[in-house]
């Protein structure tokens, strides 16, 4: 079967075929970002940092006490994701919030991150609600202060830094509908372009 | 008008099906399935449900070798127990594509291989030049790694050594349906795109094997045209589908980190033995295949492990170890003498095209996992399909 198409034929194949590609070009976008619309929720994502480390003024090893607190920085991230310090947290919230989050979604919507060679911890918590999320980053904060002592009998310190507020809670939308439908539509577009190939072949065939 | 209506609807219901075309409808469907699944599209798409179509094309294909393929019933139980083994394959690997394959390969009765080719130039084709586009526009990511500051673009696909493959395995394809109108502009044309496809993905090792390959089909032509010398050459080629195998898995299995030249063949290789050795250490052999936990590189996910914690990356890049390791050692086999019977086979005919792109497959399964995977591999479907042969200008043979 003589194949060497030019670039001609291309083209008029790709012309003659140009509605079925739009279309599901449009089908494509269509589906995509409807989907996308339906599923869209907004969550809001409130943070707060702690700083965790000895005192240095009564210690004759200073250098050595911080490295070894900065390699510690690991291990506190587990540690506030651990039940104990949870628990301690959700006691800590209002009523209201507490029938509405029990531990375990604290514990899922608990997100904590340090950067490299730094003793500051970030606590975030994101969900549905933004006074909510700020809560309980702050309750989570003073939760780890409370249960450090129990779970560390090191004679390091948490100091929280400044409490995670309201009106600072980022918000984020998710899926986005229009990034759906492009993906969508380039979908779409694929999917018309083989739908047009082979039925071209499929005529040339028959 | 509704009279219209009711022909056309007539025409389409009264149109023919073949089994070739049932086929082949399966073949588009699964190809562009299989292909998304590599590709960063997956960021916002679930693998179950391209899978679930791949399964359903499965199925079609399974009617079509009862319904249309009209095999005796002792051939049958043969095809579908070997299909069996592929699902056992399945369950334990959590791995596809053995089992997507083998339903290709075993339906693969009265369907012209010319056209699979075809078809499959076309749909790589067209996925592969827009998903290079839309990854340049930012439809969906391009991926971009770094191998001592030398970026590496995977333009799309997840991993720019996967890129390199698809390039590699279609020009294979390109050759193999051009084969009788290959000139030397061609074969200029094929190393601009090596070269091209080195600069974008860095993949080296592929990139030595496009022009390994083009040597191998100068030397596919010498011997059809009749030159003795290259005939005895391409001659040996189908025991080397066993022996590299075989020599690389003694690498693999004797590999040890004192040696000072096996190190460096290791690291000419990206580590491949070293991995291949802690395979077998972990996981060791099996008959009917097992589930190995494995990180790539490929995907969002695989680049942030590239940055943050390279070194729990764990691969079995090669084809063969895979069939050993993960697939078992049945499989393996099975598909060992698939490679072997189509390179006999056209040997046999004194046809040496095929016998030199399954070579050419037989090395770059050493180190990469594409030998059984559809949306790269089309030729192991030569096993069963039609008119696998062909002629070559003023020869003539039965």
């Amino acid at each position: 079967m003589n194949s060497k198409q030019s670039l001609a034929n291309i083209s008029k194949i790709i012309l003659k075929n140009l509605i079925i590609i739009v279309i599901f070009m449009i089908l494509g976008g269509g589906c995509a970002g409807l989907y996308a619309k339906h599923k869209q929720t907004t969550s809001y994502s409130a943070r707060t940092n702690i700083v965790i480390g000895h005192n240095l003024d009564r210690n004759n090893y200073r250098n050595s006490t911080v490295m070894s607190d900065l390699n510690m920085m690991d291990t506190y991230e587990d540690q506030i994701k651990d039940p104990q310090v949870m628990r301690k947290a959700h006691s800590l919230l209002p009523k209201k919030l507490r029938y509405r989050y029990n531990v375990s979604d604290l514990t899922k919507d608990t997100h904590t991150s340090s950067e490299d060679h730094s003793l500051v911890m970030e606590i975030r918590v994101t969900t549905d609600n933004p006074n909510a999320s700020t809560k309980i980053a702050n309750s989570v904060a003073h939760a780890f202060k409370d249960e450090f002592r129990s779970m560390n009998p090191s004679s390091a310190e948490v100091k929280l830094l400044a409490p995670a507020r309201k009106s600072d809670a980022v918000s984020r939308t998710s899926p986005s509908a229009k990034k759906y439908a492009v993906l969508g539509a380039a979908l779409g577009a694929l999917i018309g372009m083989l739908i047009a190939f082979g039925w071209t072949s499929y005529k040339k065939i028959n | 008008m509704v009279s219209r209506l009711r022909n056309k609807w007539q025409t389409i219901m009264n149109t023919e099906i073949t089994g070739e075309s049932l086929y082949m409808f399966a073949f588009v469907v699964v190809l562009f399935v299989s292909f998304i699944i590599n590709t960063t599209f997956m960021s916002y798409l679930v693998v179950k449900y391209l899978n679930y179509i791949a399964y359903l094309m499965v199925g079609l294909l399974l009617i079509k070798i009862v319904t249309f393929d009209h095999y005796q019933w002792w051939q049958l139980l043969i095809l579908f127990g070997i299909f069996g083994l592929a699902v056992i394959s399945w369950r334990k690997s959590k791995i596809t594509s053995l089992m997507i394959m083998t339903a290709f390969v075993i339906a693969a009765r009265n369907v012209d291989f010319d056209k699979i080719i075809h078809t499959y130039l076309w749909v790589n084709g067209i996925l592969l030049s827009m998903t290079f586009l839309y990854s340049v526009i930012g439809v969906i990511t391009n991926l971009t790694y770094y191998r001592s500051r030398i970026p590496r673009l995977a333009l799309g696909i997840d991993y720019p050594t996967d890129l390199a493959a698809y390039v590699l395995y279609w020009i294979f394809a390109w050759c193999f349906y051009h084969y009788e109108d290959l000139t030397f502009r061609d074969y200029f044309v094929i190393v601009i795109v090596d070269l091209l496809m080195f600069l974008v993905t860095n993949a080296r090792l592929d990139g030595l094997m496009i022009l390994l390959f083009i040597i191998t089909i100068l030397l596919a032509k010498r011997a059809d045209s009749g030159k003795k010398i290259s005939i005895n050459i391409c001659k040996t080629f189908w025991f080397l589908n066993i022996v590299l195998p075989y020599v690389y898995f003694l690498f693999n299995y004797f590999y040890s980190g004192d040696n000072g030249i096996m190190r460096r063949i290791n690291g000419l290789l990206s580590g491949r033995l070293e991995l291949g050795r802690r395979g077998l250490n972990t996981y060791g052999l099996t008959v009917f295949g097992q589930h190995i936990a494995e990180r790539g590189w490929g995907g969002s996910s695989g680049l942030k492990m590239a940055k943050k914690q390279p070194w729990r990356y764990f691969f079995i890049d090669s084809s063969y170890m895979r069939l050993l390791l993960i697939y078992g050692l049945l499989i393996g086999a099975l598909v060992v003498v698939v490679i072997i019977a189509i390179s006999i086979r056209s040997t046999l005919k004194h046809e040496y095209l095929l016998t030199a792109i399954m070579l050419m497959i037989t090395i770059s399964s050493l180190i990469d996992q594409h030998l059984l995977e559809i949306t790269f591999n089309p030729f192991l479907i030569a096993l069963l399909a039609n008119n696998v042969n062909y002629g070559v200008k003023g020869d003539n043979y039965e």
